[in-house]
């Protein structure tokens, strides 16, 4: 089941739309058997001409959250699957110790990637670094152990 | 001018901008987007202030004229 975006309705928005849309074709109908002209019929005509914009434009927009939410669905049900978490439109590695086959897996494998308008995992995907790759201190670093505030070694400094 | 516009024609533009006006007050749409939200909301004000304003244009001059039974709503 897709749950909407937090926030969003897109069957509302829709609804909104399609109602502003049908009253622009009905005044637009109505303004077409009155006398040309009159104030009656510009206002008609204008206020038809502006909903239905409107209408169209929330048709879209409801379009467009129906398949965001559609695409995160997606993106949280990949992340659950390679043992990730889902935060808003982040990606990020859950809380807690992991094995080391796990962490080295982690490391290893491209997880998926998602942002606002960004194309989510697989090929083709604009940007192929994950985030948690970015976030953290670079492939170098030891795999497992290296979160939780672990410091790179830096060549030259003393050791603690 | 309005008054030689088919009686009839001039009724159902009334009845539907009327019959409108209350439909996009009874949609409440969430747009998720605080800015989007607000722009919509003023939005739909305004159209339901020209659907009122194009009703009260579109109704007839003459009191002894048969009214629109959703004239009683204004």
């Amino acid at each position: 089941m897709v749950t909407p975006l937090r926030g969003t309705d897109p069957g509302s928005v829709s609804q909104l739309g399609g109602i502003l849309r049908t009253t622009a074709a009905a005044l637009a109908a109505g303004a077409a058997e009155l006398h040309p002209g009159t104030p009656l019929v510009t206002l008609c005509v204008t206020t038809a001409t502006h909903l239905d914009s409107m209408g169209s434009a929330l048709q879209v927009q409801a379009q467009e959250l129906a398949e965001a939410a559609v695409a995160r669905s997606r993106l949280r049900e990949r992340a659950t699957a390679a043992g990730l978490e889902l935060r808003e439109w982040s990606v990020i590695e859950p809380f807690g110790v992991v094995s080391a086959e796990v962490a080295a897996r982690r490391t290893a494998e491209p997880g998926p990637v998602a942002g606002p308008g960004r194309p989510v995992g697989g090929a083709g995907r604009s940007d192929p670094v994950p985030a948690r790759s970015r976030a953290g201190p670079g492939p170098s670093s030891p795999g497992p152990g290296r979160r939780g505030g672990a410091r790179p070694h830096v060549i030259g400094e003393p050791s603690r | 001018m309005p008054d030689r516009d088919p009686p009839d024609v001039l009724a159902r533009v009334r009845r539907h901008a009327l019959a409108s006006a209350d439909e996009l007050f009874a949609v409440d749409p969430l747009l998720g987007d605080p800015t989007v939200q607000r722009e919509v909301d003023s939005f739909v004000e305004q159209a339901v202030d020209a659907l009122r304003a194009v009703a009260m244009m579109a109704a007839p001059a003459d009191p002894s004229a048969p009214t629109d039974p959703g004239l009683a709503r204004w």
